[in-house]
């Protein structure tokens, strides 16, 4: 046990809130350990002010962080007290099958009242997330942090060690039911926005011109469709604290701190960002990247991020807003506890914008293109132009490249420090073929783009440095294992209205699997056809990220824009039954799944 | 029905046996709303109606009821109206219906007509319900129905739902006191509070016009009147 029950640090907190809790947040105070005890059991705590029946880990919502030391066998005793059956998966490493965690894919489950005995070799470093893979339990609370020392201490952190290391889990805590949550979305998908556009809007032309209303209109679509479940519902948490009582890191003047990022949350992307402290990231997934400066980035659920501060002042705000704007997560870091910060303003509900449709530009043309061409999301670093403010009206819009999905144009980099990604070399995205995936399927991106280095939904107008997928660059070299030898091509599809998710318009049940030859190395390539932003996630092996970069990024989760073609590379180097899905929970359970079956001697290799 | 039991066979198998499967998004699920429960003026001592429609079933297959009808407060007479249908996805916003019906009346005598439906219903670009109904009755009257119905937001809580309706027949009907041709048509307006998006109460009115039945002239009568009830679904 390393971490007593929340519920009796609660009853001790004082009222000034100077306790830093949960104590596992101080990483670097938590030892690693090869064998750990785990108990999963229903404990009644106060969350965001609020009493609630919250399924807990050794009695800690998140659950404790746990430490582990790559080279060394972990031993993880996980006994589940429930009346239900239970699991618990670890996220982004690298083991046996049926130590993965998946009931129905690589074991059976933790029978209640059952111990279940995980144990396997640790072959990677870094900060990772563990998390039930059971029913709706992960948004019940079931989750927690895992970080990895490397075998070799320096590997991890390149420009040497930090004097201080936070966990920051972020979680969207909800006091409904989660079946219920299904069930009501199911019914009605816009349940929980409540930041759609009225008819005002519409006629006033607030955000987007009249024409684009219509536009929208005609093609049965929501501008405001940004997340499914939302503030409404949510309380945003660090580290389960939510802003009735901010969590707070306290630190010395002058250190060297590292933050490691996780977004354990069920459904909600998060924008992090330290007001007024740049962030220097080191680590996207667990893996090292090149050191890259910034000023705010977008954690897609189930990443994790490992940034590097250096805090000058006495106390600043660690502001983590949902993409969506309905809610923020908020946290403190001081060097005295009980500082006040005033949080920074809030930002307006983005809209999306023609362009995270994937229309093409003959399709547009036509089109009422006065007003902001902001949604377009064309004004991202093209050409080194700057496309907004420029007059679009009554013109066929020359000075816009005829095909915008072509990458034939170098990109500035937000990042400090970084060479542009040579987008060029991903080579052009073909428009979308006929195929339209069938009757619950809503809509194709006509014109899929490439859009790794470009400012996506929400942060076009940031005046500060954005992380984007272009800037991640692998720290350590590794061997190429040459070209692909096969071509996966995956479309994420869904019908909004009826709540129906899947991949190439097949759910789970519909096509369950994708069978891969073990050793045969595979590019999958993602077309987003949705409204919606998916953080698709393979088990069991990591994806290397084809951005543009040289050393290509290492990534358990790759999230997927709007209108989005993204491509991974991926050599099927571990054998057994590995899950694959969207880790959007509500996303997931309505079918957008497989099972990656990873099978000796030679596949039916049909198109998935 | 014969898909419902297609889409059963199909079930994926679990890894193991004895395993679950890893989710199951076959889920049969359903909803219920009661789009107008409602009192309605002017006639004295006023008028009870609802209007009511519900599915069950997957994303593709489903089975859709309706019921909507009428009561007079002071001389208990109305009129009512149920059907069931087997509903399939066709396409991403058009869904197909094969069903049955019935309708009913005891305002002039008393009378009913059992009928086969078939039906399209489409959300058409701008985001307008439609819903067009061809029914044959068990005496061979043929009618139709269309259904146009558009929602403004006007705040994130206060909702105005705009509701067409046009029923039609090539035969009049003794029983159900109906004329040939135009039947009857309806507009109204309901302007709704979502204090939950479950539970809202509205206000509103509508206008309906039709040519009189067999009992009547003939002519073509309208009349204007005003509703408040609640909109609830569960």
């Amino acid at each position: 046990m390393i971490n007593p029950s929340r519920r009796q640090l609660l009853a001790g907190l004082t009222a000034t809130g100077s306790l830093l809790l949960p104590r596992w947040a101080r990483a670097d105070l938590v030892p690693a350990q090869d064998q750990w005890d785990i108990e999963i059991a229903e404990t009644a705590m106060n969350v965001a002010g609020r009493k609630a029946h919250v399924l807990t880990l050794n009695g800690s919502y998140p659950g404790p962080l746990i430490r582990l030391t790559e080279g060394n066998e972990a031993v993880i005793r996980v006994k589940n007290t429930l009346r239900e059956w239970s699991s618990i998966h670890w996220h982004g490493l690298l083991l046996p099958p049926e130590m993965d965690g998946v009931p129905g894919v690589s074991f059976k489950g933790i029978p209640p009242g059952e111990t279940f005995e995980y144990r396997f070799d640790v072959r990677q470093s870094g900060t990772y997330w563990y998390h039930s893979h059971s029913g709706m339990q992960e948004q019940r609370g079931l989750a927690g942090p895992m970080v990895i020392d490397p075998a070799d201490p320096g590997a991890s952190d390149p420009d040497g060690t930090a004097d201080r290391e936070f966990v920051i889990v972020l979680t969207d805590f909800t006091f409904m039911n989660p079946h219920r949550i299904m069930a009501v979305l199911k019914k009605q998908s816009a349940y929980f926005n409540y930041q759609k556009r009225t008819v005002f809007d519409a006629l006033a032309g607030k955000g987007m011109s009249l024409g684009q209303s219509m536009q929208w209109g005609r093609m049965r679509m929501d501008p405001t469709d940004i997340a499914d479940v939302t503030g409404i519902t949510y309380d945003y948490l660090v580290n389960g604290h939510g802003d009735d009582h901010r969590w707070e890191g306290i630190f010395a003047p002058g250190e060297r701190i590292r933050l490691r990022f996780v977004n354990a949350g069920a459904m909600t992307y998060f924008d992090l960002r330290i007001p007024g402290l740049p962030m220097t990231v080191i680590a996207a997934d667990g893996i090292p990247v090149r050191p890259v400066e910034v000023d705010e980035l977008r954690i897609a659920v189930a990443e994790t991020y490992d940034v590097i501060i250096e805090p000058i002042a006495e106390a600043y705000t660690l502001f983590c807003e949902t993409m969506d704007r309905s809610g923020f997560a908020a946290g403190t870091l001081a060097t005295t506890p009980g500082a006040r910060v005033d949080l920074p303003a809030r930002r307006k509900r983005p809209l999306l914008g023609m362009g995270d449709m994937g229309m093409s530009m003959a399709s547009m043309k036509g089109m009422d293109m006065s007003g902001d061409m902001k949604g377009m999301d064309m004004s991202g670093d093209m050409n080194g132009h700057d496309m907004r403010g420029m007059d679009m009206k009554g013109h066929d819009m020359p000075k816009v490249p005829k095909d915008l999905s072509r990458a034939d144009y170098r990109v500035r980099s937000a990042a400090k420090g970084i060479e542009p990604a040579d987008l060029a070399s991903l080579g052009a995205p073909e428009p979308h073929g006929p195929d339209r995936h069938g009757p619950t399927n809503v809509m194709v991106a006509d014109q899929p783009r490439i859009r790794l280095a470009e400012r996506l939904n929400g942060l076009e107008d940031a005046p500060w440095r954005v992380l984007t997928y272009a800037d991640l660059e692998a720290r350590l070299e590794r061997p190429d294992p040459g070209p692909p030898t096969r071509e996966i091509d995956i479309h994420l599809t869904g019908h909004m209205e009826r709540y129906i998710w899947s991949f190439n318009g097949k759910k789970f049940s519909e096509e369950p699997y994708i069978d891969l030859e073990y050793g045969e190395r595979v590019r999958i390539t993602y077309t987003n056809d949705t409204m919606m932003t998916h953080p698709i996630h393979l088990h069991g092996m990591f994806v290397e990220l084809e951005n543009g970069r040289a050393a290509r990024p290492l990534k358990h989760t790759v999230s997927v824009a709007p209108a989005e073609r993204i491509s991974v590379l991926v050599t099927a180097d571990e054998r057994g039954s590995w899950a694959y899905h969207c880790h959007l929970l509500y996303h997931m359970d309505m079918g957008m799944f497989r099972v990656v079956r990873v099978l000796d001697g030679p596949v039916a290799k049909v198109e998935p | 029905m014969i898909p419902l039991f297609a889409m059963a066979a199909q079930a994926v198998e679990p890894a193991h046996p004895g395993w679950k499967l890893p989710i199951n998004d076959r889920h049969m699920r359903g909803m219920l709303l009661v789009d107008q429960l409602e009192y309605r003026l002017p006639s004295t001592p006023g008028a009870v109606g609802t209007d009511l429609e519900g599915w069950m079933g997957g994303d593709v297959h489903r089975l859709r009821y309706r019921g909507e009808g009428t009561v007079e407060l002071g001389d208990r007479v109305g009129e009512g109206e149920l059907g069931a249908a087997y509903s399939r996805l066709v396409g991403p916003w058009v869904e197909l219906q094969l069903g049955a019906g019935l309708e009913a009346q005891n305002e002039v005598g008393s009378g009913f007509e059992a009928r086969l439906e078939v039906g399209v219903e489409a959300v058409i670009p701008y985001d307008f319900d439609l819903e067009a109904l061809l029914r044959v009755s068990h005496r061979g009257r043929v009618s139709a129905r269309v259904t146009a119905i558009k929602e403004l937001m006007l705040s994130q809580r206060l909702i105005l739902q705009l509701r067409a309706e046009a029923t039609g027949a090539v035969q009049e009907s003794v029983e159900l006191d109906r004329a040939q041709g135009l039947e009857n048509a309806t507009a109204g307006l309901r302007l709704r509070y979502e204090v939950r998006r479950e539970f809202a109460p509205y206000l509103g009115g509508s206008w309906t016009g039709g040519f009189e039945g067999p009992s009547g002239t003939g002519r073509f009568v309208q009349s204007g009147s005003a509703a408040a009830g609640v909109r609830v679904w569960f």
